[in-house]
């Protein structure tokens, strides 16, 4: 691949005490459709906002396609926020004009074309007069007429009713498909992205805990059912166990060779990254 | 991104223009009807020379005029003195404030226009027709108490509150430092109740400290009466300090006694005051006074400290918005 | 050409994606491209469909459409053209295994009987696979 769509040096965010994000290094691969999970709180949205340039980091550095994102909106760049901010008391036409007057870079077309695709977009509505769901999907549009080479989406598929979910998978997908479009799209849900994501970037309290290909990522795990008293016969990192009476049931990270006496089968995405979670929240537990 | 902010800002600068509009209507309507009221009453002489008895203008005749107009030219003024809080309230106040309450600033913020443009574009949107409309109702104003001429309120004088505060550059001044005031509060605080409450405190408050300190904005000049119980204050000039003076030219210090012993007596009247300061060592009269005619510097050097602090509040809504997320 | 419920005017078949099967969904489409193959629905020459069809059609992710391309063109099934698409190369249809064929006639007479004793879907499927798998035992290699 060539250089990275985006990539994180030290990329720090603290908010008071708080660190939302905490010397995270990682690279983003070119052309991918990538799922940002993490609980709520765990630094999704710190990081699109820093990779959008809507606030500036407070140690380290993100660039994107090499150009590193200082302080504003980086030109190939758009940016889906959490609360698909749009002027309440326009029509959709006039928050469509507005964007596009707002933007060096613009195309109207695909702004059209986009909203073409959708069931029911009014464009002489208010925008306050929208559904949660419509107004995501003007807002997407609007993300797309910036012609991106990374789109950054915050919880786009939150408050939408499975037909409006599927409609605006279906245009982030075209996207991709239409203009290799490097997606980041984040979700607490899980279940929202597995069926659409490549690539996963796990964000547990302000620090990666895994980036990579999702299929490379599950063949390196396995989830481990064997007898409880024969644990240490087990090789490679255990992330979580839950452990009955006399069994043991873990999920490994490169357990190679499986030990005899063990049942090995491959995690999905689901369970993989519910065992990284219940981990992370197992060693707060413990911290307090 | 003009079109965007004017789109934007619509329904408050078509409020402006209402109030334009009803209040120039209003404002000709009564000077109209003043004139007419001066011309039946044959009274464009007074105006030329005010109050004087011997030029058919005694306070009888004058008086029956002020009693019907002289406190409605005083309402108009008010109004011109309010307008630069209405347009700091209600044009600066909300003008970042509603955009951080709702989050839509992060519109304009995740496309590629830049923060310092947004900014300058809302500003001039906003700030450009409010200060026209204050000065053509303040232009307004002016004209209607100027038909009054001097059986009206500029019979005061030049430093009285109701005319310094709505002629110059006085309500320009207000307008723009009210108007920063409330942006800034508005951009740093991200609420428009907020920035509103402290627009509305802070400029009554230094309106009034700065009104206070009128007199001493400009270097006051002597002026001194050889006769001490003579004082020669012209009218519609500001007196900073007034007193009496020894046979060296100093300042007495405490003249209040030996005027008490020059003033009448039961039935003893002192004949002559003049002789009688002498006798108690108040040999000359002084003022220090800020005479009419410096109206002109004294308006200058107190929209400078408006505009001032309007500029500084500019450059601290520009670090307040490029801090915002 | 058979004519097929799922084609249309964009490609030769439309692929159906069944996203609580559990069944990573290239491999949903390998499958399914490959039973096209064998049922004789594409044939040397086809155009599969392009990416941004199957993506308008189901919304799944355009990469995952690629990968499953890359992996029927390891196989050797398909050939992918610069520009223009990726065309079947390699017949899988025989005979035996396309609509007409006699053994698919003699299930279909089978399924109809199944259906006439009134055997629901699960009770055909548990037929089916009990027999199949007394033929093919798991561990040989299915095609």
């Amino acid at each position: 691949m060539s250089t990275p769509a985006l990539c994180a040096a030290g990329l720090s965010k603290h908010f008071g005490r708080v660190r939302a994000l905490d010397d995270c290094t990682f690279d983003l691969p070119e052309g991918r459709v990538i799922a940002l999970v993490g609980p709520n709180g765990a630094g999704k949205s710190t990081l699109l906002s820093l990779a959008s340039g809507l606030i500036r980091p407070t140690a380290g550095s993100i660039s994107v396609h090499g150009t590193p994102v200082r302080g504003r909106m980086h030109p190939d760049v758009a940016y889906l926020a959490q609360n698909r901010p749009l002027y309440p008391d326009f029509t959709v036409r006039e928050v469509i004009q507005a964007v596009g007057a707002m933007n060096e870079r613009w195309s109207q077309p695909r702004v059209e074309e986009v909203l073409d695709m959708l069931a029911g977009v009014d464009r002489d509505a208010k925008v306050r007069a929208l559904s949660a769901g419509a107004r995501t999907q003007v807002a997407i549009a609007l993300a797309l007429g910036r012609l991106p080479k990374v789109l950054l989406l915050d919880e786009p598929l939150s408050d939408l009713d499975p037909l409006a979910r599927d409609e605006t998978l279906r245009i982030v997908m075209t996207e991709v498909a239409d203009r290799g479009t490097t997606v980041l799209m984040s979700s607490h849900l899980l279940s929202d992205l597995s069926e659409v994501c490549d690539h996963l970037l796990l964000v547990v309290e302000g620090q990666v805990r895994l980036n990579g290909d999702v299929e490379d990522v599950l063949a390196e795990h396995r989830v481990l059912v064997g007898p409880r008293d024969d644990e240490s016969a087990v090789s490679g990192v255990v992330v979580s166990a839950s452990r009955a009476e006399r069994q043991a049931t873990l999920l490994v990270r490169g357990a190679d060779p499986v030990p005899a006496g063990w049942v090995a089968d491959r995690p999905d995405l689901e369970s993989l990254v519910v065992g990284y979670l219940r981990a992370a929240r197992e060693r707060a537990a413990a911290r307090r | 991104m003009i079109r965007v902010v004017w789109r934007q800002q619509r329904a408050q600068l078509i409020t402006m223009l209402a109030v334009f509009v009803v209040g120039a209507a209003a404002l000709l309507a009564v000077r109209a009807s003043m004139v007419s009221y001066l011309d039946g009453h044959a009274l464009g002489n007074c105006v030329a020379i005010g109050i004087r008895a011997d030029g058919g203008c005694g306070n009888d005749v004058v008086q029956s005029f002020q009693d019907i107009w002289f406190d409605r030219m005083k309402v108009g003024q008010l109004f011109v003195l309010a307008l630069p809080v209405l347009v700091g309230l209600f044009g600066g106040a909300p003008l970042f404030a509603r955009e951080l309450e709702q989050g839509t600033h992060v519109l304009a913020f995740t496309q590629s226009v830049s923060r310092i443009r947004w900014m300058s574009s809302k500003i001039a949107v906003a700030a450009a027709p409010a200060l026209v409309v204050v000065v053509a109702l303040q232009l307004l104003v002016e004209w209607w108490v100027g038909a009054a001429g001097k059986i009206g309120p500029l019979a005061s004088g030049p430093y009285f509150y109701a005319t310094f505060g709505t002629s110059g550059l006085a309500p320009v001044a207000y307008t723009l430092f009210a108007f920063s005031l409330g942006m800034f509060v508005g951009a740093a605080s991200r609420r428009t109740l907020v920035a509103m409450t402290v627009t509305l405190a802070v400029t009554v408050v230094l309106r009034y400290a700065l009104s206070s300190l009128q007199k001493f904005l400009v270097s006051a000049q002597r002026i001194v009466s050889d006769d001490p119980s003579v004082s020669k204050v012209e009218p519609g000039s500001l007196t900073v300090f007034g007193g009496y003076l020894d046979a060296n030219g100093n300042v007495v210090p405490n003249a209040n006694s030996a005027v008490m012993n020059c003033g009448s007596k039961g039935d003893a009247p002192v004949t002559d005051t003049a002789t009688c300061y002498r006798d108690h060592g108040l040999v000359k009269w002084f003022a220090d006074v800020v005479p009419a005619e410096a109206a002109g510097t004294v308006h200058l050097v107190e929209a400078a400290i408006y505009l001032g602090l309007a500029v500084v509040l500019v450059l601290a809504t520009g670090w307040a918005v490029r801090r915002q997320a | 050409m058979v004519t097929d419920p799922g084609a249309y005017a964009g490609g030769v078949i439309e692929f159906r994606i069944d996203r609580r099967s559990g069944v990573a969904t290239y491999i949903q489409i390998v499958h399914q491209a490959k039973q096209a193959m064998r049922l004789g629905l594409l044939n040397p020459g086809d155009r599969l469909p392009t990416a941004r069809e199957v993506v308008e059609a189901t919304a799944v992710n355009p990469n995952t459409v690629l990968k499953a391309y890359r992996e029927l063109e390891r196989e050797g099934l398909v050939e992918a053209r610069r520009g223009l698409g990726t065309f079947v190369t390699k017949s899988l249809a025989n005979d035996a295994t396309n609509r007409g064929a006699p053994l698919r006639q003699e299930l279909a007479d089978w399924m109809g009987r199944a259906v006439h004793a009134g055997l629901g879907v699960d009770d055909v499927d548990a037929l089916y696979v009990d027999v199949r798998e007394e033929r093919y035992p798991i561990g040989e290699p299915r095609s």
